[in-house]
């Protein structure tokens, strides 16, 4: 009688044991398919570029550097300094550059072309002689295929009194670097410089 | 021989077997007869043609019977008449003859006077001379009718009357009135003695008296008309008719607007008060049946009006939508008009527009770069006075009126002048027609006033504007155009509208559209087109060139 109740314990749990097994195979497989899925949905979502993206994080797209280099001398008073760009993965295809300058330290202040745009078409160029602030828009045609990697986007000259006297050219908040595929500017930093005359 | 004279004497004997003369004809037994209604000669119709014999009864009279008669006719028209001037033969003209018949074959003819005379004759002698009417004359029949005489004839609107005298032998008149208004390029009015029953002419009905009255003229119509006298039994193909010879040349009358009257119920109309839309039903009452109200005085307080209720009666419901911005006395003159474009004033309003419940209103004109009369156009032939018609002609605008201690700004709308006419060559701009409502609190002093549209540059108006709040509507005179290229719709034109330009290449604007592209339709063309330096690109570049870099 022992030996029978016995028997039909172990065979109660072995059969109890055989259906746990069974479920966590099954609960293995279903967090398996969870994991795919969550993978592709990652990995789609990775590949997608944020549009008009309002987050606080420098969206990925926004890749390009502006610098204003140490002005070189152009002759006994005239100065020279390049604004160069980093495009990065960025395909620039427009430059709106607004700089302050000090008016009543610069003179004969203008600014030109540079090389990084092959025919760039200018369009806006003023000089504030007042207010110190340099508007210069140039861009590609349509159709011109866009602008990347580094180059030198414009030229600034000016002239500097006799007199020694720190004085700097930096870039406003309101500059921007297009790329066609995007509405917002990729400029992600710009730097300016600061120096003295001789 | 002997044969011959035997045959003789047998018919003498029978001659001679009379014993007096015959009796005389009847009289009433003579056709034609003037008394008689089935034979006679007086206006002859299908059922009563014209007779075309004599004819009688014999007399009795037994041995003493007729065996001839004698038969004399005289023809009037051929006197004079001799009593010898006759023919033994014949159915026309003065006859004299015998015959052993009771009748004898004669055509009367149509307006000629005649006498008869028959005797019944035997072996004994003539019967007395029997003459159906001694009169003589009983066989005049002038069937013509007299020509009727137009006395007078009178249009009111839509309906005229016409008064006419009718002379002798008149049984029936007809009116005939003709519109020589429609008719006019192939003159049929002139047509219609050729086709009394033709289509232009309407018969107002088959027998009329004076005055007859004519309903259903078409105001401002000309029309010309004439009235038929006629002698028959009223049935038109039997009737004979004479024209009106008086009035052969059509006369005509006009029945346009001078006398037509219309009145306008005004009892609907509220107060007024200014800067408000009121829509207000008037019911115009007319002796005509009116299509389309169309002109109006003070067209700076009606925006619109249009008929509410078509009745066909001559009494009509039009809505009035009124509105105006500036308070004090305004006239609304209402006319109406028909087809002919003669203006019909109606009535007039006299209404006093209170002052708004708001305290201030801007009103300005504005030139937008790109369409309208400012700026460059593709097409400048497209449009009278070198004026881009736009296809959007109403723009939402933002007004910021801004001091060191006041701030204001309100939303309207700007809409498109399209009035070559308009004053200060203002044709081809843009205004506030309901103006910016600043609202009661404003106060008053030295303001910046900023504008905002959508596609174009924020501006701020060059000059301070002094704005109290009385008068109630300022007037802002300063003359601006807007910048045009705001692509992307942040209120500045620069690198980033230009990129944004450049990606709606070749897309399709219709006025309706929003959406991404909506504001690179830089000259309102319906398509962006940029490609090989098109329209909306270079307008761009003209335009951002053009700025003022703040």
């Amino acid at each position: 009688m022992e030996k029978e109740e016995i028997k039909n314990k172990a065979v109660e749990l072995k059969k109890t044991t055989s259906f746990a097994l069974k479920r966590t195979h099954a609960f293995i497989i279903i967090l398996a398919i969870a994991t795919v899925l969550l993978l592709i949905f990652a990995l789609f979502t990775n590949t997608t570029l944020p549009k008009n993206s309002n987050s606080s994080k420098t969206p990925t797209y926004i890749q390009t550097a502006l610098k204003l280099t140490t002005p070189k001398t152009a002759s006994s008073s005239a100065y020279q300094s390049e604004i160069i760009i980093s495009t990065n993965q960025d395909k620039v295809m427009a430059i709106g550059l607004r700089i302050h300058f000090d008016p009543k330290v610069l003179s004969d202040v203008d600014i030109k072309a540079g090389n990084f745009f092959a025919s760039p078409i200018i369009l806006v160029k003023n000089i504030n002689k007042v207010d110190g602030i340099i508007a210069y828009d140039l861009a590609l045609a349509p159709k011109q295929t866009p602008a990347k990697d580094n180059g030198t986007v414009a030229i600034i000259s000016f002239s500097l009194p006799k007199t020694r006297i720190s004085t700097s050219l930096n870039f406003l908040s309101t500059t921007k670097v297009m790329d066609l595929r995007y509405d917002k500017s990729v400029l992600k930093t710009s730097s300016g410089t600061t120096f003295s005359s001789k | 021989m002997i044969v011959m004279f035997f045959s003789n004497q047998i018919l003498l004997s029978k001659a001679y077997a009379c014993t007096a003369a015959p009796n005389d004809i009847d009289p009433t037994s003579i056709l034609p007869n003037s008394s008689s209604s089935t034979n006679g000669i007086v206006c002859p119709t299908t059922a009563h043609p014209i007779a075309t014999q004599v004819s009688w009864t014999a007399p009795t009279g037994g041995a003493n019977a007729a065996t001839s008669y004698a038969v004399r006719i005289r023809d009037h028209t051929l006197d004079p008449w001799t009593g010898t001037n006759c023919s033994s033969s014949g159915t026309t003209g003065n006859i004299c003859t015998t015959t052993t018949n009771t009748s004898y074959p004669y055509t009367f003819q149509l307006n000629h006077t005649y006498s008869i005379w028959l005797n019944a004759i035997n072996a004994c002698g003539w019967s007395d001379n029997i003459n159906p009417d001694p009169a003589a004359s009983w066989y005049a029949a002038s069937c013509i009718p007299d020509s009727p005489t137009l006395s007078s004839y009178s249009c009111s609107n839509t309906t005229g009357q016409i008064s006419f005298t009718t002379g002798e032998n008149t049984t029936e008149t007809l009116v005939y009135y003709c519109n020589q208004t429609t008719e006019a390029t192939t003159n049929q009015c002139e047509t219609w003695t050729a086709q009394p029953n033709g289509y232009e002419m309407t018969s107002a009905s088959p027998l009329e008296t004076s005055p007859t009255t004519i309903t259903g003229l078409t105001l401002g119509d000309t029309y010309s008309f004439f009235v038929r006298a006629c002698n028959g039994d009223h049935t038109l193909s039997e009737t004979i008719c004479t024209d009106s010879n008086t009035q052969r040349n059509p006369a005509t009358f006009n029945c346009q607007s001078p006398s037509a009257i219309c009145t306008v119920d005004w009892s609907q109309f509220p107060s007024i008060s200014a800067n408000q839309t009121y829509n207000i039903p008037v019911t115009v009452t007319s002796n005509f049946d009116f299509n389309n109200p169309v002109a109006y005085l003070d067209t700076n307080v009606i925006t619109s009006l249009s008929n509410q209720a078509e009745n066909n009666d001559g009494t009509d419901t039009f809505n009035i939508q009124l509105t105006t911005s500036t308070a004090g006395s305004h006239v609304i003159q209402f006319f109406l008009d028909d087809s002919n474009s003669q203006g019909i004033l109606c009535g007039s309003k006299t209404f006093l527009a209170s002052a708004p419940t708001s305290a201030m209103q801007l009103s300005f004109i504005l030139g937008l770069d790109g369409i309208g009369s400012t700026g460059t156009h593709r097409d400048p032939i497209i449009a009278p006075n070198n004026v881009l018609a736009p296809t959007v002609t109403s723009f939402p605008i933002t007004v910021t009126v801004t001091n060191s201690s006041h701030t204001y700004t309100e939303q309207g709308t700007i809409d498109y002048i399209n009035d070559p006419a308009a004053a200060n060559n203002t044709f081809g701009k843009f205004k506030t027609t309901v103006p910016i409502d600043l609202g009661s609190s404003f106060a008053s002093g030295n303001y910046n006033i900023q504008l905002s549209i959508p596609r174009y540059k924020t501006i701020t108006l060059p000059d301070i504007e002094t704005i109290n709040s009385t008068p109630i509507l300022h007037t802002i005179n300063q003359t601006v155009n807007m910048i045009t290229g705001d692509v992307n719709d942040d209120g500045e034109i620069d690198v980033a509208d230009y990129a944004k330009l450049l990606g709606c290449d070749g897309q399709k604007i219709t006025p309706i559209t929003t959406g991404e592209c909506e504001y690179a339709d830089i000259d309102d063309s319906g398509t962006v087109d940029v490609s090989n330096f098109g329209y909306d690109y270079n307008l761009f570049l003209s335009e951002y060139a053009s700025q003022i870099i703040d």
